[in-house]
Formats: C-alpha cells, structure tokens, sequence
C-alpha cells in the first residue's frame, strides 16, 4: 500500500521566487484498489508522481510505499514498484528482449526466472513475432507492450502509471487498461495519474483531485457525486476548482 | 553501491552504443581506414612528383658576356649535361622565361684577376617557389662547381702545387640521432594534437548519448525508476564513455603508427628496420588514460546538463578549440618542459608525449604531469557524478516551464545575461582598438582607451537602461574611519599580492619585454611625478572602479554577494589582458569588490584602487632611495619574510572592518 503524508516539493524559478508544485498533499493506496490522480495539466501530478518513485527528493513531508519511506530507502522503494508512462522510453538500438532482460537483471531477478516471464508476458500480450527484433522498428502499439512488460518484470507489488494513455491510439490505450485491470485482479497496488476524465470515471476505484498542487477532494466517484450533487466527473471537478478558488482568494485578500 | 549492477549498466551501455552506426564509424572505422589511406595515398603522391621530377628536361638560357676561354668550356661542359637543353641568343628570352619555358638565365660575365689571371662570373637567375626552375639552378651550379673543382686543379698543377693544398677544415656531418629520435622527431610534431583531439571526440560520442540522449529520447526517467541507484548509473554510464574513448585511442594510435612506419620505410628504403617504440608507446598509454578520463568526464557533465544532444555537441566544441591550442602550444619550437609546465593541463600531456617520442624523457617531470592530471581527473569526476545526481539539471527539459519575467524598462541592462555581452564587447575594443592606440604611443594610448573603452561605455550602459548614476555608482557616503583602514589596507594587501605575482614568476617566468613594458609606465619621459600619479592611479581607479564594481558587481547582483564579487573580479582580470598578472589582479578584485558591497560606496574601492597604484609607482621610481628600503626590497623582489607581517595587519584590518561593517548595505 501507499500513505503519502503532507508531501511537498518547492521548485525555485530563475528570478529566485518558490513555486509549490506539491503542497501539503496527503492520501492513501491500498492493495488491490485502483487511485487516480486527477487534474489538469500543470496541476503537480507528474512531480507527484516522480517524488513517489524517488526520481525526486520531496521537500517536506514523506511517502511510505510497502512499509519502506521514500526519504530513508529509496533504493528499496525503486525495487518494489513498476513504473510506466505514455511515452514509452525503451531503447530504440535494442530489442525487446534486450531490454526486459536489462531491467530485470537491474531488479535482480534471477536469469531463469527473467525468461519464464518474458515467455508467459509475450504470449499474453501476443507479442512473440517481434520479441527479437530492434525497437525502432516497432509500432507503438508494440512499443507499449514491450513497456508494460517491462515496468512488470520483478513482479511489484505497487504500479505507477504517469498518463499511461496519453497520445496512444484507442486500440492501444485499451491494451494498458486492461493491463490495469489485470494489475487489480493479481492484487497490486495502483495509482495512475490522468487528466482525462473519463478515464479516471471509468477505472478509478478512488479518485484523488489535485489542483496548483494541492488535494482538492477525495473518494470514490459515488461518493463525490454525493457530495456535490453532480452527475458528470466534469462538473464535479469544476465545480472543486471553484470552490477552491474562492477560499485562495480569500486567503489572499487576508493576507493584504 | 552495487559493483554487478554497474557492470549490467556498463554492459548495457556498451551493446546500446556498438549498436550505433556513429560509434562504430567514428571509433572503429574511421581510425583503421583514414591513416593507412592518408599515408599511403600521400606517399603515393609525393613519390610520383619526385620521380616526375628527376626525369624533366629543364631549359636555360645562356648569356655569354665573357665570350672567353672559361665560357667556353662553361658552356660546353652544360651542353653535355643530360636533361639539360641550352637556348642562346634569342630576343624575347625574357618572355620565355616568364611563360615557364625557360628555367633559368645563366648570365657569364669576365672578372679580372691579378697577374692576368681572371675568374668566371656565373649568375643564374631563378625562382625558388618553381620546383622546375629550382631544378635548373641545382643542375647548374652542380656541374660549375663540379668544373671548377677541375680548372683550379689545372691552374694549380701548371705551377707545379698539389690540389690538396686547399684543403685546411674539412667539415664532416655526423649525425648521432638514432633513427629512433628521427622517427620521434615527425611524429612528436602531431602526435600530442591527435592524441588529445581524438579523445575529446572519442568520448563524445558516447558521452552525449548516454545522457543527453537518453533526455532526448524519454529514457532517462524509465532508468532512473529502475532498481539502479543514480550511483551505479552514473559510474556504468561513466565506464563506457571511457571504455569507448580509450578503444578510439587506441585504435588510432596503432593506426598512426602502423601507417607512419609503412611510411617511413617506403620513402628510406635505406633504413631497414624501423623498431615501433613499444617502451614509448606503452608510457604515452599511461599519461592518456587520465587525460581520457578527464575529458569523458567534462563531455559527460556537458551531456548531464544539456537539453537534448545538439546541445551537448555545441557544448562540446569551445572544449575541443581550448584543447586544440593547448596542445599546439607543445609543438613550438621555443616551450620547453619545466615544472610549471607540468602544472598545466593538456599542455603537460602534450610536452610529454613530444619528450617520450623524442626520447628524452624526464621521470620526475613525467611523474608531477601524471599527479596533476589524476589530481583534475578526481575532481573533474567528482564533479560530473555531483551533477548527474542534481534533479534540477538531470529534468532540465521537462521543469523548464516558467515564465520568463520580461519587463520592458529600457533594456534589462542590469542582467548576468546582458552584462556577459557588453563585456565581450568591451574585451573586443580592448584587444582591436585598446591594444595598438598603446602601441602606437603608451601614454595617450592609455588615455584613450581608459576614458573610450571603459568610461564611455560604462555611462552609455547607464543611460541605455535609464539607471539612476547614483544607485549604480553608489555615491554614498561612508564612515570617515573606512577610507582610513582602506588606505593601511593597501599596503599589506599590495606586499601581499606581489608576493604571490613574484611566486608565479617563479614557477612561470616574466618574458624580458613584459617587465620592460612596466619600466616603461612608470619612467614615462618628460612627466614629473604627480601627472605619472593622475595617468597611473587616479585616473584607472576612477574610470575602472566605475565600470566594475559600479555596473559590473550589480549586474551580476543576483548570483548572489560573494559570486558577484568573485566574477565581476574575474572580468577585472581578464580585461588586464595580461596572462602573468590575472591571479594576482582577480584577487585585488576581491578585495575592491568585497569593500564595496560592505560600505556602499564606491569611493572605497576608488580610493583603494588609486592608493594600490600609487604605492606600486612609487616603489618602482623612489623604492632605491629611501633609507632602509632594502630590507623590504632588494633586487627588485620583495623580500619573504614581509609576508608574516603583511598577513597579520591584514587580518587584523579585516576583522576591525568586519566589526565597524556589519551586513551588506549595498547588496
């Protein structure tokens, strides 16, 4: 499972100002339930994300993921979550092979083992006709099957997905959602972040609004359409950005 | 750490990289076919124009103005020379020669001797940049010496005397180089250069692949993900950026020296067997793995900081230049290695690898070149994994989404960004205009450049930006005991800084003209003391003190107090133009710099800049007549000892000043 306590991380910009791309933000993931990570572009999801896979360091706060923190055993954390995103990010000069194999060895999975799973991994994802050939010569739908293979070699317990389906054809975005699903059955731990709503309607299992860094609302989707009395993920998102405006506002107002 | 998992990425790397058309051409291909190519084709070449040569007929014309029995035989012994065709007694010769189809005019003239013996006078006119009219002259004065050695013999056989009597020296050549030495000699001139060149683009290759390509192709999160830590990245990544720098030297190495020796043994058939020096091959492997190392660790920072690979390929190319000069400089004639040599990189390396081709190799040098080499090696290294494991730089592409605060007050002259622009500007003037108005007369010259080049410029800035002169100039006042401890300041910190100008001249001597050109400020002709003062002191403390500690300082403001100190000191240095000094002035910027920001106001430095001047004209023209001088001066030196006192009233003015300026008023 995944509790992230109060996690935040300050960018600094050029004229030396602090910009909160995560502020303050907590919420939990348990085993077998699918959280999405909901908000609009330049809302704080990916830098989330990259402070849950260790890829940065959080200013404040902290994120225990398997019982291991994300400040005190970073390595442990990498060794025990799959992390996958709408870009790809394999090796155009390798094949598929090639490259599940190096990243396995990375997460010390014994050689044997590496190549039952490739096995039983292409023929569940039928991709055994080009398991030997280079990736630059791939579809991208062949690409994001050698990808999800990839990001499932050491068998973790927790998956991360960043925009799994962003730019990928429908074909291929079903591929990854059912990937998704098949990750929930095994009893894994998942967090995606999207910022289509639709997505998060249709798979979430909770839903986890983030908005200029910061948690807007909580729960699952019956519960939030509870809440705000809104049918459509559309205007309930609307309707918390608002709300959320005001009170900054507020704030702001406040503070002069 | 993990010492498998650095070798999976290694391993990794590698596969990724030999998979790579460039790699392979660039480091494989490239050095096993370009230099058998190049040296075969060229000694094709160059033996096919000999040959060619020899066998031409070449034409000369003969004037004979003589007409004696000399000229005679003269004439007679040319036209019997094979491959040698006589014209005479044509008008337009001239015309012919000209149009190349005459090589040469041999004009016979009649000098009388005593006792009514006389000589022949045999001019032959030439031109030396024609190989075929070189030919001519060569053919030519052969055979006449040749025939003279013979007419003397006569002259002196018909009064009974032996030719040997001529003979008093005999000069004999005897060259004691070994074929070795004369081998080491050609290949030293270029080797050092394509050693150092070919590692920097060797290592390039793959360095700018490794990271800035994996940024370029998304890659980089999907490892940095993995179970890897950035440790054993970095390090396995490192570990084949040198493993294919050193295969591309090596590669070409052999390649140079197989070809050269195939060279060398077609042009001297005489030499029969070239021995590879393996020894000096082997010594010349030890002193590049380091340089290796060092330069995949630089292109491997260029490539972590870069945003995608045409970047880090533009990165690397200011390197490669710098690299390039560096090693030049060991091919002039007049460098020799010493031990300040040994201190500067890839121009010791070079030096060396000259030394070990030449065979004169000296260990002890040898051995301070390989400690300062692994010395930058460890810090250049320790540096790039630093930055590898900085997030701010490894997601430069992605992070980089703010908006740039442009607001349209005039030009935004008061930037680090603009500021780097009109100092390069600045240093052009110096160096095209600047540099010759003081050659062509020092003193105007000085003159002009301090109040066009620096003055000028200075205000221009001033107004361009619309800048109030009094917050750039930092006209405030200060306390009245300040321009008192500035002024003691000065002459500790001018002892001081001497000493260290004298220590560099140790290690790296002051060029004769170089401290004549000082004689020369300081003993201006026909200027009494107090307009050398105003030319010397005043006038640069204001004009400079204005543009760098007035403009410079605060534009780069926002890199924080001491980096503005530092690189707007930095500048102050480099527009002395003056290599031998920039230590020694870069640290009397600090100081001017330091007691700016303390007091605010730009009097201080003034006054200390003007009072530093000051005290180094009046030790220059009044330091041997002062009673007792000489123990703090003596041969020009300032003694060492001054250094402990120096120090110590230094110290103890810094911390009074510390005291009396708490804070930064003007930061």
């Amino acid at each position: 499972m995944i509790r992230v306590e109060g996690l935040t991380k300050i960018f600094k910009k050029k004229n030396g100002s602090e910009f909160r791309a995560v502020d303050d933000f907590s919420f939990t993931a348990e085993r077998g339930e699918i959280v999405s990570l909901l908000g609009v572009n330049g809302a704080g999801k990916t830098t989330m994300l990259r402070m849950l896979s260790t890829v940065l360091k959080p200013d404040e706060g902290d994120a225990i993921l398997e019982g291991y923190s994300i400040r005190k055993n970073p390595d442990r954390v990498r060794g025990i979550i799959g992390f996958l995103s709408g870009d790809t990010g394999l090796y155009n000069r390798l094949t598929p092979r090639e490259i599940i194999t190096y990243f396995g060895r990375l997460y010390d999975v014994p050689s044997p083992e590496i190549e039952k799973r490739i096995l039983e991994m292409s023929r569940l994802l039928d991709m055994e006709d080009f398991l030997d050939r280079k990736v630059d010569l791939l579809s991208t739908g062949m690409k994001q099957k050698v990808s999800i293979c990839r990001s499932i070699i050491h068998n973790p317990p927790i998956m991360i997905f960043d925009e799994p389906t962003a730019g990928l054809d429908i074909l291929t975005a079903r591929t990854i959602v059912s990937f998704i699903h098949q990750c929930r059955e095994d009893g894994k731990c998942i967090l995606f972040s999207t910022h289509i709503m639709r997505e998060a309607e249709r798979i979430a299992d909770k839903i986890e609004m983030i908005h200029q860094g910061r948690l807007l609302a909580e729960g699952s989707l019956s519960d939030l359409r509870e809440e705000t009395g809104y049918e459509d993920l559309d205007d309930i998102f609307v309707h918390y950005v608002n709300k959320h405006q005001v009170l900054t506002e507020e704030v702001t107002a406040d503070e002069y | 750490m993990n010492i498998k998992k650095i070798l999976i990425v290694f391993r990794k790397e590698l596969l990724d990289l030999f998979r790579d058309r460039r790699t392979i051409i660039s480091s494989v291909v490239l050095p096993i076919i370009l230099y058998p190519v190049l040296m075969i084709g060229f000694n094709a070449l160059m033996s096919r124009q000999t040959v060619k040569l020899h066998e031409q007929e070449v034409v000369i014309y003969i004037i004979d103005n003589a007409n004696d029995e000399y000229s005679q035989i003269a004439y007679e012994r040319l036209a019997d020379t094979p491959k040698l065709q006589i014209f005479q007694e044509i008008d337009h010769y001239q015309v012919l020669f000209e149009e190349k189809v005459i090589q040469a005019i041999v004009t016979f003239e009649r000098e009388d001797l005593f006792n009514g013996f006389s000589y022949l006078n045999a001019r032959i006119t030439f031109s030396r940049v024609d190989e075929k009219s070189e030919l001519a002259y060569n053919t030519v004065s052969r055979e006449l010496q040749e025939l003279e050695k013979e007419l003397v013999g006569s002259r002196l056989a018909s009064i009974n005397i032996s030719e040997d009597i001529l003979k008093a020296i005999d000069v004999e050549a005897d060259n004691v180089a070994t074929e070795q030495q004369t081998l080491g000699m050609i290949l030293a001139r270029f080797l050092p250069y394509f050693l150092i060149l070919i590692s920097i683009s060797g290592s390039s290759v793959a360095a700018v692949d490794l990271v800035a390509g994996e940024k370029e192709r998304g890659t980089l999160e999907t490892i940095l993900v993995s179970a890897a830590s950035r440790m054993e990245l970095v390090l396995g990544k490192f570990l084949a950026v040198i493993t294919i720098s050193l295969l591309t030297v090596l590669l070409n190495l052999a390649s140079i020296f197989f070809s050269f020796r195939h060279l060398v043994s077609q042009a001297a058939a005489e030499t029969v067997a070239i021995q590879i020096p393996f020894g000096s091959l082997f010594l010349i492997l030890i002193l590049m793995v380091p340089m290796i190392i060092f330069f995949a660790a630089i292109v491997f920072s260029f490539s972590t900081y870069a945003r995608n690979m045409k970047e880090s390929y533009s990165y690397t190319q200011p390197l490669m230049i710098v690299a390039m000069l560096l090693s030049l400089i060991s091919a002039l004639p007049a460098i020799e290695t010493t031990l300040g040599m040994t201190l500067i990189p890839v121009i010791n390396v070079s030096l060396m690898i000259k030394d070990i081709m030449m065979g004169d190799l000296n260990l002890s040098l040898f051995m301070t070149t390989l400690i300062s080499t692994c010395i930058l090696v460890v810090l250049a290294v320790s540096y790039s994994i630093k930055l590898f494991s900085r997030e701010d730089i490894l997601f430069r592409t992605t992070e980089d989404t703010e908006v740039v605060d442009r607001r349209k007050r005039g030009l935004r002259v008061l930037s680090p960004k603009f500021a780097s622009l009109f100092f390069i500007l600045i240093l052009l003037l110096f160096y095209y205009l600047g540099l010759s108005w003081q050659i062509a007369d020092l003193e105007s010259g000085l003159i002009k450049t301090l109040l066009l080049l620096v003055f000028l410029p200075t205000l221009l800035i001033i107004k361009i930006g619309r800048l109030s002169f009094s917050e750039i100039l930092s006209l405030k006042a200060t306390k009245a005991s300040n321009y008192l401890l500035i002024l003691i300041a000065t002459v500790p910190i001018f002892i001081l800084v001497t000493l260290l100008a004298q220590i560099i001249n140790i290690i790296y001597p002051f060029p004769e003209h170089y401290l004549e050109s000082f004689q020369n400020l300081y003993f201006l002709e026909g200027r009494t003391f107090l307009y050398s003062l105003f030319l010397i002191a005043l006038l640069p403390g204001i004009v400079e003190e204005v543009m760098f500690r007035g403009y410079f300082i605060k534009a780069f403001r926002e890199k924080g107090i001491w980096n503005s100190i530092i690189i707007s000191a930095i500048l102050f240095a480099i527009l002395h133009l003056d290599i031998f000094r920039f230590i020694p002035v870069a640290i009397l910027g600090v100081w001017l710099g330091y007691i700016l920001l303390k007091t605010g106001s730009i009097i201080i430095p003034i006054l200390a800049h003007a009072a530093n001047n000051a005290l180094a004209l009046f030790i220059a023209r009044y330091g041997d007549s002062i009673p007792g001088m000489g123990i703090i001066i003596s041969e020009d030196m300032i003694t060492w000892w001054t250094v402990i006192p120096a120090a110590i009233l230094f110290l103890a003015i810094l911390a009074i000043f510390e005291k009396e300026n708490k804070g930064y008023p003007a930061a």
